[in-house]
């Protein structure tokens, strides 16, 4: 019987935001392998697709027996684009892609669409996108993973904390990006113990990270 | 990511000896391996401790022993040290007086005396820089790349390097998963020559996730003007300029300047590093942090981990044992694993410590009380077929750190299991 799940936010700095941050790809590889060998069976995980991070959770949850109680969204806008993987996984779901309104680009509008849906009301039935009435279709997460990332995790985390307050929020600041812009903001950062932010920061054994500090 | 060094951390009340008793030596035998001690090799001593990221970087630390008693400020890096994996080799004035050089910590632990000439071989050994332990692939697309090609395998060569150029894979007709497969536990490195048309997205999705998987640092070299998939956004990349290129001719017949070579091979070496470091936490980092409490692991510089009772003192008879590998087990790295543990002494019973007994490996295997662990999260069932086919020829059992639920035959019941079960059993008797 698998338990709540877990909001993963990953993904590799890479172009121009590369300079800003600057990618440790092999600490989110082996940050996002460790989550999912700690959290699952007993936790099921929600993440938006990613093209690079999809095969290789796809992959490991494979090992695991556990592809079916792996959700990844993915945004119409993108239905050309995505790797076939994505499409491996059996609960693949899909959010609108959104038309620009003078204030925001198609892009924007869409990647809010999938952040309500994924975040905000854990929809999952296609049907129920875009209904601000809906009610969720998962149960509310057990915690929020960060790894790597550039302003998109930002946002993630944002959205994440203003609807689950109470939630362990974990930011793995050892695979750099973004997340040591999140651990450096006294307005962002949760404030953990010493223990727990040295873990973070530091200790590369992944599996033992998320086995101490998920619940 | 150009950070990544080898790091050796000196360590213990002799440290300052350092110098005088390997200094020169050590640095000659980096460099006769290729590469440069003054860029790749950085000698930590206490005082750097705070900046120091036992994590980052490749790390061996050296106990340099003495009668005075350890400062505690090293007694905590070597904890540090010891959490993430890395091989710590004690060193004493005089072995047959180990104990008294060494903090309680390091006594289960095989030491040398300092004048021991083996000495820089067991820290190449650390670094996992001996020859056939550091190998390199190369793929690239015949008609765009190889003139590259050539100058990226004679400059990996020549940093030490064994290196494979692979043509067949981003062809697209074969798979090289093959060739890459049978050699894995020694492949450390794959650097990819992304020239246009170089790579198409059937490769890219199978071959390179598995070889994500198995925790080989990919390094991408990106031709000028080419924007590389998405889905290659787990390798390091090194996007190259057309002053890379001799002539600036990047085209199909365009060779590197030696800058450029210069440039790749040492982001080739921290590539190296950082993922060998990785590979190395994923088996022996994770598998102390798994023990149970009442259950110690003293991690060898070279072979297997020993497991013994937490109140045993330091020289309480073993449990068991892992040996920790790198990629997969096969036949061949297996056979070696089990072919080092004949050799092995370790000091058991008294506590005084000067009884040195051979272990009996053979006893402690028959009573399923050692085991090959590896990492098999994301492999895929073709592989661990062939893996179930071998272990019905493997001479030890073999447990994923990870509980899998279609292991192969031969791997027994999880790895947590096991090592409850060791915990609550009464030590292993049967010592030659």
């Amino acid at each position: 019987m698998t338990g709540a799940p877990i909001f993963l936010s990953a993904s590799v700095p890479f172009g121009d935001r590369a300079k800003r941050y600057p990618p440790e790809p092999v600490a989110i590889r082996e940050a996002v392998r460790g989550l999912i060998a700690a959290a699952m069976p007993r936790h099921s995980i929600v993440f938006g697709g990613h093209p690079a991070i999809s095969p290789m959770v796809w992959d490991d949850a494979n090992s695991l027996g556990t592809v079916d109680t792996v959700f990844i969204y993915q945004s119409e806008l993108f239905k050309n684009d995505i790797p076939k993987e994505a499409n491996f996984f059996t609960k693949l779901v899909w959010t609108p892609q959104v038309p620009a309104t003078p204030q925001k680009g198609d892009l924007a509008k869409s990647l809010e669409a999938m952040r309500d849906a994924m975040i905000v009301h854990r929809i999952v039935e296609g049907s129920k996108m875009l209904d601000p009435n809906a009610a969720p279709d998962l149960p509310t997460f057990a915690a929020g993973v960060f790894i790597g990332g550039m302003n998109g995790i930002i946002d993630e985390w944002d959205l994440f904390r203003a609807h689950y307050p109470n939630v362990p929020a974990l930011i793995v600041a050892s695979t750099k990006g973004a997340t040591l812009d999140l651990m450096a903001d006294p307005n962002r950062n949760p404030g953990y113990p010493p223990q727990v932010r040295q873990m973070l920061e530091r200790d590369r054994r992944y599996r033992h990270v998320f086995r101490q500090l998920l619940p | 990511m150009g950070e990544s060094r080898y790091h050796l951390v000196n360590l213990g009340p002799a440290r300052d000896q350092f110098e005088a008793l390997f200094g020169i030596t050590l640095r000659e035998r980096f460099a006769n391996i290729g590469l440069d001690p003054e860029l790749d090799l950085d000698v930590i001593k206490l005082g750097q401790a705070g900046d120091f990221d036992e994590f980052d970087g490749l790390s061996v630390g050296l106990w340099l022993g003495g009668e005075s008693p350890p400062d505690p400020a090293d007694r905590d890096l070597l904890r540090r040290l010891q959490q993430a994996g890395a091989p710590i080799l004690p060193l004493v004035p005089d072995i047959t007086k180990f104990s008294s050089f060494v903090p309680e910590e390091l006594r289960p632990i095989n030491g040398r005396q300092w004048d021991d000439d083996r000495i820089p071989g067991d820290v190449l050994r650390g670094f996992r820089l001996t020859r056939q332990l550091r190998q390199a692939f190369v793929s690239y697309r015949r008609t765009d790349a190889t003139p590259v090609a050539v100058g990226v395998f004679n400059g990996l060569t020549q940093r030490g390097f064994e290196v494979f150029l692979d043509t067949a894979s981003v062809e697209a007709t074969e798979p090289f998963q093959d060739t890459l497969w049978d050699r894995m536990a020694d492949m450390d490195l794959l650097v990819l020559l992304d020239s246009p048309n170089a790579l198409n997205s059937r490769w890219v999705n199978e071959e390179l996730v598995q070889v994500n998987n198995l925790g080989l640092g990919v390094l991408q070299l990106i031709w000028p003007g080419h924007t590389p998939y998405q889905e290659t956004h787990l390798s390091t990349p090194l996007p190259l300029e057309p002053a890379d290129f001799v002539g600036g001719n990047y085209g199909p017949e365009g060779r590197l300047t030696d800058e450029a070579i210069g440039k790749i091979t040492a982001t080739a070496e921290a590539v190296r590093i950082t993922s060998l470091a990785a590979r190395r936490t994923r088996v022996v980092g994770e598998l102390v942090a798994l023990l149970p409490p009442a259950m110690r692991a003293d991690v060898q510089p070279a072979g297997p981990v020993i497991l013994r009772p937490a109140d045993g003192g330091p020289y309480g008879r073993p449990l068991g044992l892992v040996l920790p590998i790198v990629g997969l087990p096969d036949a061949w790295s297996v056979y070696r694993e089990r072919s080092g543990l004949a050799a092995l002494r370790i000091t058991v019973g008294a506590s005084t410590g000067t009884t040195l007994e051979n272990l009996d490996i053979e006893g402690l295997a028959k009573g399923s009380r050692v085991r090959v662990v590896y990492d098999g999260l994301g492999v895929r069932d073709e592989h661990i077929q062939r893996l179930i086919w071998l272990n019905g020829y493997l001479p030890l059992k073999t447990a994923s750190i990870d509980h899998q639920p279609r292991p192969p035959a031969g791997d027994s019941e999880s790895l947590s299991h096991w090592l409850e079960s060791l915990a609550t059993a009464v030590p292993a008797g049967g010592f030659a």
